[in-house]
């Protein structure tokens, strides 16, 4: 790798301490119970397909230009594109993607260093200085949500931007959560970032939690079920309509 | 085995939650990954999103080693449902302010205008050069031959501000904008009176009954576009009309594919059905509308107390209404809306009065022409021009009408039209004809463009000398600039003896944005001198002469609000301006001293903070906010909560209209002179044209150009991934849409010119041309190309753009009054046909 970009150095200090506290109290988060399986409900009918939830995961991550650990895909046709159904009727609507944090993780399983890992609160991590670039995991993610770091990364500023430090080239890299937000106590910046307020993030161990009670009233459901790898992202299914 | 993170082991698990243990089977790693560690900040610094979105978001910029790192929302609003306010274009914007088009230094123009060959020169050398350009055509020509040009103010009072401060000092034109960005809904004026009239974005949460028109709140209002949800879960009925399926249109319960251009025979169909079907609120129209206000069918006027010699008060001069308990006409006071108790108001039936003069003439209730028009628009006869099930229209009616409180929520794709007047009136009507005015969840709102002055501002943009002298800016409509003096432009509008020989840009992409490029190219032409501020190297700043390089709105203290939501808020710097750009003060302090040292001693010698000083000790809807508190986070303005147009008027019966800052209450009063909701318009031109009431016109387009040579409406709707030209060149956002522009076409319109998904096509007509890329999809309308607007031109494979393309004529109503962008010329930029071919 190349030397750090100066705006790589350790600020003088924390996110958490140098938030305003008005905007402190709307991120902070705390576990409900003292074993916390951190997940997320997704809102379907609230998602407005405008990817402040990828771009904000570009920015907090520093994730280089043409890499997305997190994108918004259109259910319709291609990028914000109905489908036609069979009666001419026209649908649409978007699908964000990114990591899904199984309870039981392909990737974790297959990969050889044990790079990929299970971090606290049950969500999957890569170490990247132990990553060997096999990208085992990438062919056994069923979701498609991991990206490899082929060559030096290019970024938009070029110094880079964002919370956590470039990550070494020949590395495979994807969402974590946030976890060193998390582990200021902020919720993870997706969360936070959503205009549309379709993203609820919590503890899936507390049923009195936000997030265990929208899944629990909306039914709540995960992508690729049949494959049994327990993801821990939820998704609400947009609404049923009613036409006059 | 437990597994916890370094920083729990680091810091013994000082957080809380990071020492709790998770059990896996898996072996721990060796060291946790580099993504476990937060890099951390030297500040945070509270400020707003600025780019004329109407979004007014607040944002935290994360500074490190004094570069911004990362833009968030702020989320602090106190009233928790604003917040986070802030989308993905806010977000990236620091890949604008390190971009690649920055610009760091003043330019000077060597090659031919718009070669973009320019050299670097000091500020000195540059602002030298604007001084004496300035002055060579204000001692030759005058100094009001030349336009300055801002953007809405907003989204910047201060910066934008100055410059009609300067204008006012130095007696230049000061151009407008509400208007020429085509947002000045003219129906508002027209009907109430006002500049414009929106309910706060929460208070669409309130509403059981949402009728989106031409709107699409989804992709332009992203910050408020979950207050439709809100609505939605709580049981509201959500109806879009659009001619394409637009994200907003997939969340609806119905969409109805209006064909463009025709939504005033929509709405007139819809008021049709609610009247034949007696689901009118005739109560609400007798006391707060013109309906029942008696008009001479002999010449189209109001029947006056002066027309029956018997005026009580010469200066009051009453309008009468016929009372069918007393068989006569009555007089209304002018003071109080409402009709005096006892008096049984007729809104229909013609009766004879006699004149002053002994002659007797025929008057009816002004809601008899209205009725009479909406007979010829129900909803059987308008689907030949719009092209909707009257079955389905008349659901809607019924849904509307029945459903308390509904809220017609109308965006640009409604007013954009040269006829927008009309359609602004014609769902006036249908609001009031509900009774949905003045009450929370329902009004009629026209979402268009941050223009709102929601402070008062003049001691800040029209100064006073010791003497009492007050300086204030002339300002003439940006149209007139554009294509000259129309021949029915007011008599009140200073236009310049001279005309125009100098151009002072800020703020404004204006050489992309405007309507009419290729005639205001030639306009840019026969300039003398084009000086252009701005961060960007857009295709305005490369026509100018002299480029000066502005400091972006993270490098500069600002005052800002926006109509969507009634928070004051500032920008606050938090950096330095990259390279040696400067703020838009600090540029005309230094063109004033140079060009009048003794108004710019007496009237520039002030920082941002005493701006902001001036303009919250005016007081009003300041009333009590410090500069501290605002230092701190938003702070809403002294309105009401929700902030709901025309409380006062229905609830204490108040005329209208309310005032419009920054015009004198006198000014708009003229607007609608009965002090009522005005459905009939009595001055000659609106007799003259046949618009006394709300109508269907077809789109203007049609007139100016052939329709049989070119047969598609062109739409430029605002898109989701730029604020006008903004964003334009933001390489996050590039990579999601895929940096091409694409026009959307219907399949069937595509197999008739033999144009596949993907071709490169051209779209031409009379004004200009542009070749780019097809996209064929269902969504788009028969007859319709859409593309939307800000695209900037090197991403065409030809052209400078779909403005190349859109019309800059003048509808002559928008001249009959003259407040500047209150009654004044808005744009018709979808009024425009086009054809496309592949190439």
């Amino acid at each position: 790798m190349s030397e750090p970009s100066p705006i790589q150095q350790q600020g003088s200090t924390s996110v958490r301490e140098a938030l305003p506290p008005a905007s402190l109290a709307y991120g902070e988060m705390e576990p409900g119970t003292d074993e916390p399986r951190w997940g997320m409900a997704v809102d379907l009918e609230r998602c407005i397909g405008c990817w402040s939830c990828a771009v904000i995961c570009k920015s907090e991550n520093d994730v280089p230009l043409g890499m997305w650990w997190n994108r918004i895909l259109t259910a319709g046709d291609a990028l914000d594109t109905p489908e036609i159904g069979e009666f001419g009727e026209l649908s649409m609507h978007w699908v964000p993607l990114a990591c899904q944090h199984c309870d039981d993780a392909p990737c974790v399983k297959v990969c050889p260093t044990s790079a990929t890992y299970v971090g606290e609160g049950g969500t999957v991590l890569v170490n990247q200085d132990d990553c060997i670039g096999c990208r085992y995991c990438m062919a056994s993610c069923p979701y498609g949500v991991r990206v490899f770091n082929w060559g030096e990364p290019e970024y938009a500023p070029p110094d880079g931007t964002g919370m956590v430090e470039a990550r070494p080239v020949g590395s495979v890299e994807k969402c974590s959560l946030c976890v060193h937000r998390r582990d200021e106590g902020l919720v993870p910046s997706c969360v936070w970032s959503c205009p549309a307020q379709a993203r609820i993030f919590g503890d899936l161990n507390d049923p009195d939690s936000e997030v265990v009670q929208a899944i629990r009233s909306r039914n709540g459901s995960r992508l690729l079920e049949d494959k049994g790898t327990e993801p821990k992202v939820y998704y609400l299914e947009p609404r049923r309509k009613r036409p006059l | 085995m437990a597994t916890v993170t370094r920083r729990a082991l680091l810091s013994g698990g000082a957080a809380g939650l990071a020492a709790t243990a998770a059990t896996t089977v898996l072996p721990e790693p060796a060291a946790a990954g580099p993504t476990d560690d937060s890099l951390g900040v030297d500040r945070i610094v509270r400020t707003t999103c600025s780019p004329n979105c109407t979004g007014s978001c607040g944002q935290l910029a994360f500074v490190r080693n004094e570069r911004i790192v990362k833009i968030q929302q702020a989320a602090d609003y106190p009233d928790p449902s604003y917040s986070p306010r802030g989308c993905m274009k806010g977000l990236s914007y620091f890949q604008l302010i390190y971009g690649e088009d920055r610009i760091a230094t003043p330019l000077i123009r060597t090659g031919g205008r718009g070669s973009g060959e320019f050299r670097q020169a000091s500020w000195e050398e540059a602002l030298d050069r604007v001084a004496e350009g300035l002055r060579a055509i204000g001692e030759q020509w005058g100094w009001d031959a030349i336009h300055v040009m801002g953007q809405v103010p907003g989204s910047g009072y201060i910066q934008k501000g100055a410059n009609y401060r300067a204008a006012a000092l130095l007696g230049l034109t000061h151009g407008t904008s509400f208007d020429f960005n085509g947002d000045l809904p003219m129906g508002m004026p027209i009907t109430f009176g006002v500049q414009n009239a929106e309910h706060e974005s929460k208070d669409w949460a309130n509403s059981r009954f949402l009728l989106v028109v031409g709107a699409n709140l989804l992709e332009t209002r992203i910050p408020d576009a979950h207050f439709v949800f809100d609505a939605v879960d709580a049981g509201a009925r959500l109806v879009v009309v659009d001619p394409v399926f637009s994200a907003t249109a997939t969340k609806a319960d119905n969409w109805l594919q209006i064909r463009a251009g025709t939504d005033a025979a929509f709405a007139l169909s819809l008021a049709s059905t609610i009247v034949e079907e007696d689901l009118a609120d005739l109560g609400f129209m007798r006391a707060y509308s013109d309906a029942p206000l008696l008009v001479r069918t002999d010449n189209g006027k109001r029947l006056r107390e002066a027309d029956l010699g018997v005026p009580s008060d010469p200066a009051a001069n009453r309008y009468l209404v016929w009372d069918l308990a007393a068989g006569t006409a009555v007089p209304v006071p002018l003071d109080r809306l409402g009709v005096p108790d006892g008096v049984d108001a007729a809104l229909d039936g013609t009766y004879a009065v006699t004149l002053a003069d002994g002659t007797t003439v025929e008057v009816e209730p002004g809601f008899a022409p209205v009725r009479r028009e909406l007979e010829r628009y129900t909803p059987e006869l308008a689907a030949e021009i719009t092209g909707l099930d009257p079955d389905l229209v008349r659901r809607v009616a019924r849904g509307y009408a029945t459903t308390k409180p509904a809220a017609i929520l109308m965006g640009g794709g409604t007013n954009h039209w040269y006829h927008g007047d009309l359609n602004g009136r014609a769902f006036a009507l249908c609001a009031a004809l509900t009774g949905n005015i003045g009450n929370s969840g329902g009004g009629f709102s026209v979402y268009v463009g941050q223009y709102k002055v929601r402070v008062r501002w003049a001691p800040w943009t029209s100064p006073v000398d010791a003497d009492g002298t007050e300086h204030k800016a002339k300002i003439v409509p940006s149209i007139y600039f554009l294509r000259g003096p129309t021949e029915t432009m007011h008599p009140d509008i200073p236009y310049p003896a001279s005309g125009y020989k100098g151009l002072f840009c800020t703020f404004s992409n204006m050489m992309v944005q405007s309507p009419d490029l290729n005639r205001l190219y030639e306009t840019l032409d026969a300039l003398e001198l084009i000086v252009v501020v701005d961060h960007q190297m857009t295709d305005t700043v490369r026509y100018a002469d002299v480029v000066l390089p502005a400091a972006s709105w993270y490098e500069k203290t600002d005052l800002t609000a926006t109509p969507l939501h009634p928070y004051l808020q500032l920008q606050q710097a938090a950096i330095e301006p990259v390279g040696e750009s400067r703020t838009e003060l600090w540029i005309w302090q230094e063109l004033m001293r140079r060009l009048a040292p003794e108004l710019a001693q007496e009237h520039f010698a002030l920082t941002e903070d005493d701006a902001i000083e001036m303009i919250l000790a005016a007081g009003g809807p300041t009333e009590g906010i410090t500069l501290d508190q605002l230092r701190a986070g938003p702070v809403r303005l002294r309105v009401p909560d929700p902030d709901v147009a025309f409380v006062e008027q229905i609830r204490d019966l108040k005329p209208f209209p309310p005032v419009s800052l920054p015009a004198p209450i006198e000014k708009t009063r003229a607007f609608v002179p009965t002090g009522r909701i005005e459905f009939y318009k009595d001055e000659d031109r609106f007799l003259e044209l046949g618009e006394q009431v709300p109508t269907y016109r077809a789109p203007f387009d049609d007139t100016e150009q052939s329709p049989e040579q070119f047969p598609l409406r062109l739409l430029s709707p605002h898109s989701k991934w730029r604020i006008h030209s903004t964003y334009s060149n933001s390489p996050w956002l590039a990579e999601i849409h895929g940096d091409q522009p694409h026009v959307l076409l219907n399949p069937h319109d595509a197999a008739e010119r033999g144009i596949a998904d993907g071709d490169q096509i051209e779209v031409r007509n009379d004004r200009g041309r542009l070749v780019a890329w097809a996209t064929v999809s269902d969504a788009a309308g028969r007859g319709t190309a859409t593309l939307p607007e800000g695209w900037w031109p090197r991403y065409f494979v030809e052209g400078k753009g779909v403005n190349e393309l859109t019309s800059s004529a003048v509808n002559p109503i928008h001249e009959i009054h003259f407040v500047a962008n209150m009654w004044s010329p808005s744009t018709g930029w979808k009024d425009c046909l086009c054809e496309v071919r592949r190439v």
